[in-house]
């Protein structure tokens, strides 16, 4: 194993995690922000708890990490031109799409797993099946057995 | 994907360049992977590379400039082999405007201009300026320029919808990039969610050292368990041997790898906001407030005594002066 060439992978690697790190806590830092500013401006309308509840949930943070890699893009001409700021920017919006992405497939596991598993519920249990393949192997023999004789008679 | 630039002794940028992780020539998020500059700041050549091959499909890969800002160079590229379906690949001027050579590829092999003449009619190709354009007349040089460019005859109106589309375009390559990207990144969280799962049913079929179990159990739970699953899978992959060689295979690695840092760092991250900043602030409030004020009481005193020393001083050298 090549020490040097571990290192610097390590090294990429941590810078990458560090993006990811940092965007996630801005994402979550401005969620709590927003939330936070439409809960004290405004009164208990349902309208606004139906928002905070959306952004309270992973789509929201989805939707603000995608909404801020794509601000990002369009900033003054000192940030976009900003290598760093322009990583951030894809950092989030990569960001924003595997979090909805995650969340559509936790879902769908969880209700589809759910569905599959009342349904196998619902099936008869395997003892029961056996009994009946019990009771229709002999009508088979016999079957069988008429044939062979038939064959018997005819030749 | 920071850019490396490079100077003139006159402190002009030279270049700034652009590579990947691979240490390639590539472009950075609709930025040219090259940019040159002239001594006097002026352009001098943009050149579009992804992982280390020319390579643009909406317009030229390669654009040089004489220093007089006449086009030098326009060449054409995609996927590291000289290309167009429409005109000349590569065209070149001399510095007062006129053709110096013209030459038609297709996927890297060298054409006929009668392939492109009978099938197109292709117009003659003047040289463009990348001097800037003046408010009065935009609309007639940008009708100029896209009359003069190849093969192909635009109005104003027809070029900003080209740049709108060619936005777009870019906008879409991004967007592609992006979920390329994202599809890794759920398939490495959606993977280790799925190994370590797999690992908790494991343990609890087996009912023997049942303390050991469910402590190994309460740690794989937590995101630090996560985030070590994730780590251990990145680093089996990179090491497999016959997926030392797979693309795909060592890119979700990476990501198995970079996730799992990712993971850990948000858990320190929190749990360093929930635990530390409480007693931070706990630690602020239980200091005594009266020593800060009379710090503060001190300092003012000490401000006001110079001050009129000071003025003294300024007062006795403008009567020497």
């Amino acid at each position: 194993m090549d020490w040097h060439k571990l290192v610097g992978m390590a090294k990429t690697d941590a810078n990458k995690a560090a993006y990811r790190i940092a965007s996630k806590q801005m994402v979550d830092a401005i969620k709590a922000g927003i939330i936070s500013m439409m809960k004290a401006n405004s009164s208990t309308s349902g309208h606004i708890e139906s928002i905070n509840a959306i952004l309270d949930s992973e789509f929201g943070s989805a939707f603000i990490s995608y909404l801020l890699g794509t601000g990002l893009m369009y900033a003054p001409n000192e940030i976009s031109t900003d290598a760093r700021a322009m990583k951030l920017a894809t950092e989030f919006r990569v960001g924003g799409m595997a979090t909805a992405g995650n969340a559509v497939i936790d879902s769908l596991t969880e209700n589809v797993m759910s569905t599959i598993m009342s349904t196998m519920e619902s099936l008869p249990s395997l003892s029961e099946t056996e009994e009946a393949n019990a009771r229709v192997e002999p009508v088979e023999d016999l079957e069988v057995e008429k044939e062979t004789e038939l064959k018997a008679f005819r030749v | 994907m920071d850019p490396k630039t490079t100077y003139y002794d006159n402190g002009v940028t030279r270049r700034i360049a652009y590579f990947n992780e691979e240490g390639l020539r590539s472009n950075f998020v609709g930025k040219p992977a090259y940019t040159g500059y002239h001594p006097d700041g002026s352009l001098k050549s943009t050149s579009y590379w992804v992982n280390g091959n020319r390579h643009h499909v909406n317009g030229p890969s390669y654009t040089s400039y004489h220093p007089n800002g006449i086009t030098f160079t326009v060449a054409y590229w995609e996927g590291g082999v000289r290309h167009r379906t429409d005109g000349p690949a590569l065209v070149e001027y001399n510095d007062d405007g006129s053709l110096r050579t013209e030459e038609y590829f297709i996927n890297g092999e060298p054409v006929p201009k009668s392939f492109f003449v009978e099938k197109k009619t292709v117009k003659k190709v003047k040289p463009s300026s990348n001097k800037p354009l003046s408010k009065k007349n935009n609309n007639d040089i940008l009708n100029a320029f896209m009359n003069n460019a190849p093969g192909m005859s635009f109005t104003a109106k027809q070029m900003s919808k080209k740049l709108f589309t060619d936005d777009k375009q870019s906008y879409l390559s991004m967007t592609r990039d992006d979920a390329v990207d994202a599809a890794y990144r759920i398939a490495g969280t959606q993977l280790s969610k799925a190994v370590k799962q797999g690992i908790v049913t494991l343990l609890e079929k087996n009912e023997e050292h049942s303390k050991h179990i469910e402590s190994i159990k309460t740690m794989l739970d937590t995101e630090i368990g996560e985030a070590l699953v994730s780590m251990i899978l990145g680093m089996g992959l990179s090491f497999t041997p016959k997926l030392t060689e797979n693309e795909r295979a060592q890119r979700l690695a990476k990501e198995f790898r970079v996730n799992g840092m990712a993971v850990a760092g948000n858990a320190a991250f929190n749990a360093a906001l929930k635990e530390v900043l409480p007693m931070i602030s706990s630690a602020i409030s239980s200091l005594p407030k009266a020593e800060g004020v009379r710090v503060s009481e001190e300092k003012t005193e000490f401000v006001e005594e110079t001050i009129p020393e000071e003025e003294e001083n300024k007062k006795q050298h403008s009567v020497s002066v």
